[in-house]
């Protein structure tokens, strides 16, 4: 279900430690405990040095033919496409400690419905599905790539690779140029998820594909889905 | 984008696992097994009539991919039949299909969650091929309700990580591609699907 999340831009300021690409840890190492994990997702491309362009507001299909602010999707490129690498970015906000293994992803290509690097974001105990987070128009080899996400109560930052925005001519989709699609899609576990509705999200590009909207936006500038677990 | 539903719908209750199964070590050893395959290099050729790739060599060099249309758009397909799912098996929406620029199907899809991973089953029209990222050690010939499949098996017994199941057929190609099921819910799944013009 759909609920307005208020705290997402305060809390989105904190800047700590990234927790990028670390090894999968024994459960056995570390029994997990009940959390309510606040999971903010960002955006999929640029670095911490290249800002990254946002080119089609929340939509389906661009150019949008639906309401502005509709659709699951936000497009983003690289600013002067420096890299194609495109990573899985969320801050983890918890109740409780500095570093708190609250999930596991498994990261993985797919052909169809549209070529695609996708992250299951899992409950550590049974392995559960909270959510998924879907990067359209991307490839890579990142088969069996497992790794850790992390919360606490300033929040954690994780960032792994995904993959890379595919060259236009290797696509299976219909896409307006090179860019990286990527939306959350609930699965059973996760206990509610929101877009944020920020304006420019909603009016980029209605009716227009594909070019830049506004001032390019550094990595962690602007959550796009807030997401809520409990874990166990 | 193809149609899903706002919250995954729950079609079959129960567990495919039993109550007291091990996750956690079961996803220890997956994991370090997942590690070990990674290191061998993932198996090309045919087996039952299913050309396999690699999906690396694939997205290296486009001429090992299977030919894929652009897919235009997405619409609801009741063509393929799916009569079994494993328990605890949620929809995350109907079944569809897409459609390529020219107004042929590319391939027909529907995509399942589970209460431990996930799964979609697919029909690829055209070439009996598909890619995957498994080593020749995970994978093997074996019959399913009567006809020849390829079955990948997961990286582990009990089912950690990803598997997939494959027949050909007079027009392309069915493929079951599941993370956390075993082989032997892939199989029933496969064994369970139908399609009259597939």
């Amino acid at each position: 279900m759909l609920r307005l999340l208020g705290l997402f831009a305060a809390v989105a300021g904190l800047l700590l430690l990234s927790n990028s690409a670390q090894a999968p840890r024994s459960v056995a190492q570390s029994a997990p405990a009940a959390y309510t994990v606040t999971l903010m997702l960002y955006h999929p491309s640029g670095s911490a040095s290249v800002n990254e362009q946002l080119t089609c507001g929340w939509h389906s299909l661009c150019p949008t033919t639906g309401p502005p602010g509709g659709g699951p999707a936000l497009d983003w490129v690289p600013v002067n496409f420096s890299s194609r690498t495109t990573w899985v970015r969320t801050f983890g906000v918890t109740g409780s400690g500095s570093s708190t293994w609250v999930a596991r992803e498994e990261t993985y290509y797919q052909e169809t419905p549209c070529k695609q690097m996708r992250s299951d974001i899992e409950r550590i105990s049974d392995w559960a599905l909270y959510g998924m987070v879907r990067q359209y128009h991307s490839g890579g080899n990142a088969n069996h790539n497992y790794s850790n996400i992390y919360a606490s109560t300033a929040g954690s930052y994780n960032s792994p690779v995904a993959g890379y925005i595919l060259p236009h001519a290797q696509d299976n989709c219909t896409n307006y140029g090179d860019h990286t699609h990527q939306f959350y899609q609930s699965g059973p576990y996760d206990s509610w998820y929101t877009k944020n509705s920020v304006s420019v999200y909603n009016t980029c590009n209605y009716g227009v594909p594909g070019q830049p909207c506004g001032s390019p936006f550094p990595i962690w500038n602007t959550w796009e889905y807030g997401i809520q677990f409990v874990t166990g | 984008m193809p149609p899903t539903y706002g919250e995954p719908v729950l079609i079959k209750g129960g567990d495919y696992w039993p109550e007291g199964f091990s996750f956690a070590s079961v996803a220890d050893k997956g994991t370090a097994l997942a590690a070990e395959d990674a290191k061998k290099p993932d198996f090309e050729g045919t087996i039952a009539g299913v050309r396999l790739y690699s999906f690396a060599h694939a997205l290296s060099d486009s001429a090992v991919d299977r030919k894929w249309c652009v897919v235009d758009r997405f619409v609801t397909a009741d063509d393929v039949v799916i009569n079994y799912v494993p328990p605890g098996t949620y929809a995350n929406g109907p079944e569809y299909a897409g459609i390529c620029l020219d107004g042929s199907v590319s391939f027909i899809q529907q995509d399942f969650t589970t209460k431990h991973g996930s799964f979609e089953v697919k029909f690829y029209y055209g070439e009996a091929a598909f890619g995957h990222d498994a080593s020749a050690d995970r994978i093997v010939e074996q019959a399913v309700d009567g006809t020849n499949a390829v079955v990948i098996k997961p990286l582990t017994e009990e089912g950690f990580g990803r598997g997939w199941v494959a027949e050909a057929s007079g027009q392309g190609v069915f493929v079951v591609d599941g993370r956390n099921l075993p082989v032997s819910e892939l199989t029933r799944i496969l064994g369970g699907i139908k399609c009259s013009g597939c």
